[in-house]
């Protein structure tokens, strides 16, 4: 039986497995909707939440894993919803143009901002990516108050995508990233991109080139934003560039939030904390009458928990959950040692 | 095989025509201070070479220029590949330094403490790795291949420094002298031709000193390399360094066997300061 026990942990470990399981899990929550065990509003909202969770794994990669501290999210997220707009409303071109021209030019964005991050580190890094993040958002402000994606514009592949549809390909979109990244971390690129964190000077004397890691960390993280905000267009169709928080600090921050509430260096943790800030506000807590009154207060809420966490537990739930793991294997041992 | 490697290097200490590394006139300042000025020096294939030198004598900034750390502000280095050809490293890239068989340690111990033992060494032996980042991320069979193959090579050098016992702990919360092990540990997993360690035996008392000195010996003999190394314990250095060079304000005092250091009128005084201005 231990040695099942074992085989099925050891597994359970494995990214495919664990993405798998998720997957699975999340795949089945529109079907309760539908039988009216779940509100509609609630796989809608669960589309919005997954969608900032592939933004937090990237930003989790470059903060916990490369050390690189942005608050440039939502300027990348920006970049990705405007390009959904311009080529599906637009150009009225299918999916896959927007996909390859928002991958495309957040790669170019992320090898700029990464050139940048050679040069600056640290806080005016951090300085650095808040101002392009609001250059960003002037631009598009300037470019277009109101951005709308027309529903029979949202096809994929010629069929059309209503709203379960949308949240299927989100769920898909976050999977293979998600899948991706935890298979990267153990590999040689992700250990180099952690040795890089530790000491800048180890890793360079080991061969690691700082240039392409860094550039490899801020690629990644500004292409799972863009691809946020691209999915984000065709999940909710309109964003009022002008007053939406989606591309204002907020979001910035709230990603960071998420990333360090969950456990910079956990993945999973990471998405965990996006449904912590996101996943909680929108799913229940706005349907509060007190916070619908007072939405001030659902922000209090998030500092609060990152001030907790950060006090408490600066590994996040991240190490709550280990910490939780190894106290019950202690209480197990201990009940197997008295029964004897 | 082992044995062997010994005894032939006891029976002829290898004639060795060129030199490993040339360090020609080498200048390095910061601004108005003179870290490094006009410095060259040798180091022969196979021997272990001494820097030392006064606090702030520019022993770590020459080391740092050779690994090019530093963009030295005059001079060259060349070093003599794997394949006998003689290269400027001082065009080298920081991180393709490693590439020539330069390698070297940190006088901070600088250690990847998020990860563990095993996989410091790993990183070490970054470099051998060929698999595109696109095959890793999907973990295709060839990455399996290669990371089976540094996997083992890096069994058999904590086996060989003695750290097998520590493979699988987290490098934070090791012990100093453990983690300066891992250090050392890290150069021999890319078949290393120049090691270069600043200040090895800092921080360690006089048994772990006497171990060094033995691991240094050992390291020569097994990896068929050259050492470089930093040191302030005179006692060390005195025992296992073929050649020492003494430096002062960034330029050479002298260079010799340690008999002829030790005898040297030069590097007394700038050890222990001139006896007749003392007295003044």
């Amino acid at each position: 039986m231990t040695k099942e026990n074992g085989i099925l942990k050891g597994a359970l470990r494995k990214p495919p497995v664990q993405t798998a399981l998720f997957f699975a899990v999340m795949v089945g929550l529109p079907v309760l909707s539908e039988r009216g065990l779940l509100p509609h509003s609630f796989v809608y909202a669960l589309g919005n939440t997954l969608i900032y969770a592939i933004i937090a794994i990237g930003f989790c990669l470059l903060l916990g894993y490369a050390g690189l501290a942005s608050l440039g999210t939502a300027g990348f997220i920006g970049i990705g919803a405007y390009t959904a707009y311009f080529v599906m409303q637009q150009l009225e071109l299918p999916f896959i143009a927007a996909f390859l021209a928002t991958l495309l030019l957040s790669i170019l964005l992320g090898v700029v901002v990464g050139f940048i991050s050679l040069r600056i580190e640290g806080i005016y890094l951090a300085i650095m990516t808040l101002g392009l993040s609001e250059t960003i958002r002037n631009l598009l402000m300037a470019l277009k108050p109101t951005i709308k994606i027309e529903l029979e514009h949202v096809r994929l592949f010629g069929v059309q995508l209503g709203d379960r549809g949308s949240y299927y390909l989100i769920l898909i979109v976050f999977s293979v990233l998600m899948l991706l990244t935890a298979s990267l971390i153990h590999t040689p690129t992700g250990r180099a991109i952690l040795a890089m964190k530790n000491s800048a000077s180890a890793a360079q004397a080991m061969g690691i080139s700082l240039m392409k890691y860094r550039l490899l960390a801020f690629v990644i993280a500004t292409v799972f934003a863009a691809l946020g905000g691209m999915l984000y267009m065709l999940h909710v169709r309109t964003m009022t560039t002008a007053t939406s928080t989606l591309l204002t600090l907020t979001t910035s921050l709230n990603i960071l939030g998420a990333v360090i509430i969950g456990g910079a260096k956990s993945l999973w943790g990471s998405t965990f904390g996006v449904f912590m800030i996101y996943g909680i506000q929108s799913m229940f807590l706005s349907k509060i009458i007190f916070f619908q009154k007072n939405p001030a207060f659902i922000t209090m809420i998030t500092g609060l928990l990152i001030i907790l966490v950060v006090m408490f537990f600066p590994g996040g739930f991240a190490q709550i959950a280990a910490q939780l793991r190894l106290w019950l294997k202690g209480r197990l041992l201990k009940r197997k040692g008295g029964g004897v | 095989m082992k044995g062997n490697a010994f005894s032939f290097r006891d029976e002829a200490p290898a004639p060795a025509q060129n030199p490993l590394l040339r360090v020609e006139n080498l200048c390095m300042y910061f601004g108005g201070v003179r870290a490094v000025d006009g410095l060259s020096f040798q180091v022969k294939k196979g021997e272990i070479f001494g820097l030392i030198g006064p606090n702030g004598a520019g022993k770590t900034t020459v080391f740092n220029c050779i690994t090019r750390f530093y963009p030295p502000t005059a001079g060259q280095i060349f070093f003599e590949n794997a394949e006998g050809r003689v290269i400027p490293l001082h065009r080298e890239k920081v991180h393709n330094v490693i590439r020539q068989g330069v390698v070297r340690t940190f006088q901070n111990v600088e250690v990847i403490r998020e990860i563990t033992v095993l996989e410091n060494l790993l990183v070490a032996g970054h470099r051998q790795y060929r698999c595109s980042i696109a095959a890793q991320a999907l973990h295709l069979p060839a990455l399996r291949r290669e990371e089976a193959a540094v996997r083992e090579k890096a069994l058999a050098v904590l086996e060989f420094m003695g750290l097998s016992a520590y493979r699988d702990r987290y490098a934070m919360g090791l012990p100093y002298g453990i983690l300066k092990k891992l250090e050392i540990a890290r150069t021999l997993m890319c078949r290393p031709r120049l090691i270069i360690l600043d200040e090895p035996a800092a921080g360690l008392n006089d048994a772990e000193t006497a171990e060094l000195a033995e691991l240094i010996r050992r390291i020569r003999a097994e990896y068929d390399c050259t050492i470089l190394l930093v040191e302030h314990d005179m006692g060390l250095i005195m025992d296992i360094c073929d050649t020492v060079c003494v430096i002062s304000f960034g330029r050479l005092l002298a260079i010799g066997t340690p008999e002829e250091i030790q005898r040297d009128e030069g590097v007394r005084t700038a050890y222990l300061g001139n006896r007749k201005s003392g007295e003044v």
